[in-house]
């Protein structure tokens, strides 16, 4: 496959989470992932064993369902001007599973897995009606 | 489907992100294939109302 170049003058990235990718150059294959269990409590006191093994919850080992191509597709591609030119980025945050590429590249897959989890000491939703 | 794509000049400025999500991808350049998959879980039983998770005073 012929390529374009990305030409890019600066960039400034604050903040990478887990598992993002900031790669600057071609590549020919990005795969991150990510699985989070979050827990939030009214309190923030945690032991650091409240979860053992992500196994025990459905949402890390099921399957993902991947879009289906069944068209047959052929795609010519003439690159009158080989180059992409960008003056400069800034990127405040690149979130979990996430890429960011200055180049080519030929398959990227990614996947994230987030469990949300609040824990109360009391029902918070007492007063309503 | 067979179809022709001509790429010609493609200059930008600057470019201003705050934030590329989870699962998402922000490219400068070519591709053959994205798949971005992206689950979330918050359903009603991880609403959890409990006794004080651990002692509140240790004596």
């Amino acid at each position: 496959m012929n390529s374009r170049s990305s030409l890019v003058n600066w960039i400034i990235v604050t903040s990478v989470l887990s598992s993002s990718v900031v790669q600057i150059g071609d590549s020919n294959q990005i795969t991150p992932d990510s699985k989070t269990y979050a827990l939030q409590r009214e309190l923030p006191i945690f032991n650091g064993n409240e979860v053992e093994d992500l196994s025990q919850y459905p949402i890390y080992n099921q399957p993902l369902p991947l879009p289906l191509i069944t068209e047959d597709i052929e795609q010519w591609t003439i690159h009158e001007n080989p180059i992409i030119k960008v003056a400069s980025i800034r990127v405040i945050g690149l979130g979990a599973s996430s890429v960011l590429h200055v180049g080519s590249t030929r398959q990227i897959n990614t996947e994230a897995r987030v469990k949300h989890n609040r824990e109360y000491l009391s029902n918070p939703y007492d007063d309503e009606e | 489907m067979k179809y022709t794509v001509i790429n010609r000049g493609l200059s930008v400025g600057h470019i201003n992100i705050t934030a590329v999500a989870t699962s998402s991808v922000f490219l400068i350049g070519d591709t053959e294939s994205i798949a971005c998959s992206s689950i979330f879980d918050t359903p009603p039983e991880s609403l959890i109302i409990s006794a004080p998770f651990v002692p509140l005073s240790l004596s």
